[in-house]
C-alpha cells in the first residue's frame, strides 16, 4: 500500500504527564490531499512529526508506502515546509533550493534550470532569486520553503501551515500548485488554521483534538454535512409579512427544521447539500423572498464549536 | 560524508562576519613574532586549536536551536552523514587557514631573505591537521549535546573541572585522579606529534592511541546522540 | 493511480534504504578497542616510569637525566643552567611531577633546551644513607622537602626554587621565565662539595 497509515498512535512528553497523541489511527490513501485541523495544543504538530520521523511515538506505528516514515527511500520522495520556517538565511534563494535539490539527490544535470523553474513557480521573480535571504519578506520565505518542498515532484508533501503571512495573492498561487501537485498523484498531508483554504483544497479533514481524532470529515460535494442555514429576506417580510409559521411549513417540506426567526433573517438546520436546495426551493414555492441564503459558519469551524455540529432534522 | 553538506558548511562558516573577525584575530596574531624574527620559523604560529574553535563553534548545536535541522534532516541524509560532514568541514576550513597562515608566513620569510624551513613546514602541516581533526571532533560531540553555541560553554566547563580535580589529586596525592583529570585535559585538545614518524625517532604509542581513541569515541557518540534527539518543536511538549 | 512510491522520475535512489539513524556500530567497536587499548598502555607505562635516576634510560621523549659530572660538563659547554631534581622513590608528588612534566615529550624538549638536566634522587629510606654528592647537595640547598627543584649556575649559585608540584603548565611558566634570566648570569664555576 502506497499510502500511509497510522496505527493506535501515541505519544507522550514530561514522562508522560502529557499525552499530546492518544491511540490516533488513520489511514490516507495514495494521491489524497488530507487536511489537520484542530484548536492550540490538539496534537496536530506531534502527529506531523510522527508522520515525518522527526519523533519517535510511544507505542503505535506510522508506516509510508510500508516502510518506516523516516526510511531514506522515503526522504528521497518527500517534500516538507515547516511552520516555523527558519532558514540558511545566509545563501541566497537560489542557492538555498539547489543546496535542497543536491540533498533530495536530484541530479545535478539540469539543476539550475529546475531550480529558476521552482523559483518561478511560487510567484518569486528571478532577482529575488539572487536576493539574500535574510533580506526576504515572511510571504517570501514562506514561497521559498513552498517551493523546496516541490522540488523534484515529490510523491509526499507534508505542509504545516503553508499559506501563513501570505498575501491573498500567495494564497490563490498556494491552491493552484496543490492542485497541480494533486493531480500528479502526490499525497498531501496539510495542517493548517485556515479552514476555508482546507475546505477548497483537501478531500478529506481529521478534526485533533487532546491527541484523538474527533471527527473525520469528507469534503467532496454532496457528501453528508450538516449546517446551519441564514435566510435574510427583504425588510418586513421573514418574520413579519411572512410569520414563523409558514417558515415551519416550508422547513418541513424539505425535511429541514427551523431553529430561530429574528426578522428579516431566519435559520435553518439542513442534513445536507441536497437538504439546502429543497429548503430554498420550498421556500420560494411558499411564496417567502429569499434575498440571501448564507451558512452560518463554515463547514469545518461547527467542528471548534464546544456545543458540537448543529443537530441535524430528525 | 555528504560533499553538499561539506560545501555548505564551509561557505557558511566563511562568510559569518563574527567568525571571519575572530579567524583573522586568531589567525594573523602569530605573524607579528614572524615579522619581527622571521629566522623563528613556523613554531612562532603556535597551535591551530582556536583557529579550529572558531570554525567549530555551534556546528551541531546551532542548527538544533535555530530549526534548520528539520528541513535538513527531512532528505534523504543520515545522521550519521551529517555528523561526518559537519566534522569534516571544520577540520578541513582550520587546515585551510593554516596553510594561508604559512603561506603568509613563508612569504614573510623569503622577502626578508631567510630561507624557508620546508621540512619544518611539513611537520607543522602535519601536526595541524591531526589538531583540527581532533578538536573538530571533540566539538562535535559537545555540539551535538548543547543547543546554539553551548559547546564552547561545555567545554569551558569541563575544562575547568579537570583542572580543580588535578589540583585536588595533587593536594592529596591521589595519583589516580591526577592522572585521570589529566587525561580528560588531554582529551580536550587531542593532538599527536608527528616529530618521532618524520624524523626517525622513538614513537609513543600511547600517545598516537590516546589520539584515535578520543577522535574515534567523540565521533561515535556524537553520531548516536544525534540518533536519539527528537526533532519537532513539538518536542518540548507544545 | 499514481506511480509507486519509489518510482520517482529523475531522482538517484539513495544508496541504501533504511533508517538514517543507524548507530555507527564499527567506529564504536573501534573506539572502544582504542579506550581499552589506552587504559592498558597507559597503567603499563606508568611503573616503567617512576622515576627513573640520573644516568639511567628515561623512556622516549622524556627528560634524559645526566649525571652530576655530565651534567657540569654540559652545563659549561653549552653555557645552560642546570636544572636539579632533588627527587625520591617514596614520594608521590615526585612521581606525578615525573609523568606529568619529565616525560611529556613536549615539556621534556622544552626543558632540555633550556636547562642541563640532573636528578638528586635521596635513597634514605630504601637504603638508609645517601652517597656523598647527594647528602652534598642536599644541605648546599637546604633541600628540605621532595620535589624541589632547583635552577642554578655553574657557580653553584641557586636562581630559582620550586617545591613541590603545582601541574606542568605552572611549573614550566616558571621555570621559562627562570631560563632566560639566568643565562646572562653564568660564571662557570662548579658547585662546591660534588663529590
Amino acid at each position: 500500500m502506497d499510502g500511509i497509515r497510522i496505527e493506535s498512535l501515541t505519544k507522550t512528553y514530561r514522562a508522560g504527564q502529557v499525552r499530546a497523541l492518544d491511540g490516533v489511527s488513520l489511514e490516507i490513501a495514495p494521491g489524497e490531499v488530507f487536511g489537520i485541523i484542530g484548536p492550540n495544543g490538539a496534537g496536530k504538530t506531534t502527529l506531523l512529526g510522527c508522520l515525518l520521523g522527526f519523533l519517535r511515538p510511544d507505542s503505535g506505528r506510522v508506516s509510508i508506502a510500508g516502510r518506516e516514515p523516516d526510511d531514506l527511500v522515503i526522504r528521497a520522495v518527500s517534500g516538507y515546509l515547516p511552520e516555523r520556517l527558519t532558514l540558511d538565511r545566509w545563501m541566497t534563494g537560489l542557492d538555498f533550493l539547489a543546496y535542497h535539490h543536491a540533498l533530495a539527490r536530484l541530479p545535478a544535470a539540469g539543476r539550475a534550470a529546475e531550480v529558476e523553474a521552482a523559483l518561478a513557480r511560487v510567484g518569486l521573480d528571478p532577482e529575488a532569486g539572487h536576493r539574500s535571504i535574510r533580506r526576504y519578506s515572511r510571504g517570501m520565505l514562506q514561497r521559498l520553503g513552498l517551493a523546496q518542498a516541490l522540488l523534484g515532484r515529490p510523491r509526499y508533501v507534508f505542509l504545516d501551515e503553508p499559506a501563513s503571512g501570505v498575501d491573498p495573492a500567495g494564497v490563490v498561487l498556494f491552491r493552484r500548485l496543490l492542485d497541480e501537485v494533486r493531480a500528479g498523484g502526490t499525497t498531501v498531508v496539510l495542517n493548517s488554521h485556515q479552514l476555508d483554504q482546507v475546505e477548497r483544497v483537501c478531500d478529506r479533514v481529521a478534526f485533533v483534538k487532546q491527541g484523538r481524532i474527533e471527527a473525520l470529515e469528507t469534503l467532496h460535494a454532496g457528501a453528508a454535512m450538516a449546517r446551519v442555514l441564514r435566510v435574510r429576506g427583504p425588510a418586513g417580510t421573514i418574520g413579519e409579512a411572512v410569520p414563523r409559521a409558514a417558515l415551519e411549513q416550508a422547513a418541513q417540506r424539505a425535511g429541514a427544521e427551523l431553529r430561530e426567526v429574528s426578522p428579516p433573517l431566519a435559520r435553518f438546520a439542513v442534513p445536507d447539500d441536497a437538504g439546502a436546495v429543497r429548503l430554498v426551493q420550498a421556500l420560494v414555492a411558499a411564496g417567502v423572498p429569499v434575498a440571501e441564503v448564507t451558512p452560518e459558519e463554515g463547514r469545518l469551524e461547527r467542528l471548534f464549536l464546544e456545543d458540537g455540529p448543529p443537530g441535524g432534522p430528525a | 560524508m555528504n560533499l553538499t553538506l561539506v560545501l555548505a558548511t564551509l561557505r557558511q562558516r566563511f562568510t559569518s562576519p563574527i567568525r571571519l573577525v575572530i579567524m583573522l584575530l586568531f589567525g594573523w596574531m602569530p605573524m607579528v613574532p614572524i615579522l619581527m624574527a622571521p629566522r623563528t620559523g613556523f613554531a612562532a604560529l603556535g597551535d591551530c586549536y582556536f583557529l579550529a574553535l572558531a570554525l567549530a563553534a555551534g556546528m551541531i548545536g546551532q542548527d538544533l536551536s535555530s530549526g534548520t535541522l528539520q528541513l535538513l534532516l527531512a532528505r534523504p541524509v543520515t545522521r550519521a552523514q551529517y555528523v561526518f560532514s559537519r566534522w569534516g568541514a571544520v577540520a578541513t576550513g582550520t587546515f585551510l587557514l593554516v596553510v594561508l597562515q604559512m603561506s603568509c608566513a613563508a612569504f614573510i620569510m623569503l622577502v626578508r631573505g631567510v630561507p624557508v624551513p620546508w621540512d619544518q613546514a611539513a611537520l607543522h602541516l602535519g601536526n595541524s591537521a591531526l589538531l583540527a581533526l581532533g578538536t573538530a571532533a571533540v566539538m562535535a560531540l559537545l555540539s551535538s549535546l548543547a543547543a546554539g553555541l553551548g559547546d564552547l560553554g561545555l567545554l569551558f566547563t569541563v575544562f575547568l573541572s579537570a583542572q580543580v580535580l588535578e589540583k585536588v589529586g595533587m593536594f592529596k596525592s591521589w595519583e589516580w585522579l591526577v592522572r585521570g583529570a589529566g587525561e580528560l585535559l588531554r582529551g580536550l585538545k587531542p593532538e599527536l606529534d608527528l616529530a618521532p614518524f618524520l624524523h626517525g625517532g622513538p614513537i609513543a604509542w600511547f600517545a598516537v592511541v590516546a589520539y584515535l581513541s578520543t577522535v574515534t569515541l567523540c565521533l561515535g557518540l556524537a553520531v548516536v546522540v544525534m540518533n536519539r534527539r527528537e526533532l519537532s518543536y513539538a518536542s518540548s511538549g507544545n | 493511480m499514481p506511480p509507486p512510491a519509489t518510482d520517482l522520475p529523475g531522482a538517484v535512489p539513495p544508496r541504501r534504504a533504511g533508517s538514517p539513524r543507524r548507530d555507527p556500530v564499527l567506529l564504536l567497536a573501534v573506539a572502544a578497542l582504542l579506550l581499552v587499548l589506552r587504559v592498558v598502555l597507559g597503567f603499563h607505562e606508568a611503573p616503567s616510569r617512576a622515576v627513573p635516576p640520573s644516568g639511567a634510560p628515561s623512556g622516549a621523549g622524556a627528560v634524559q637525566w645526566r649525571t652530576l659530572e655530565a651534567g657540569l660538563a654540559e652545563a659549561r659547554a653549552t653555557n645552560r643552567p642546570i636544572l636539579y631534581d632533588f627527587t625520591a622513590e617514596w614520594c608521590p608528588p615526585c612521581r606525578l611531577m615525573q609523568r606529568q612534566l619529565f616525560a611529556d615529550p613536549r615539556a621534556a624538549a622544552e626543558i632540555e633546551s633550556r636547562f642541563v638536566p640532573v636528578r638528586v634522587l635521596d635513597r634514605q629510606r630504601e637504603e638508609g644513607r645517601n652517597a656523598r654528592w647527594v647528602d652534598s647537595l642536599q644541605a648546599h640547598y637546604r633541600v628540605n622537602a621532595f620535589p624541589t627543584l632547583i635552577v642554578a649556575g655553574m657557580d653553584g649559585r641557586e636562581s630559582s626554587r620550586l617545591e613541590g608540584f603545582m601541574g606542568r603548565d605552572a611549573t614550566l611558566g616558571q621555570l621559562r621565565g627562570t631560563g632566560v634570566s639566568l643565562r646572562w648570569g653564568m660564571t662557570g664555576q662548579a658547585p662546591p662539595d660534588s663529590r
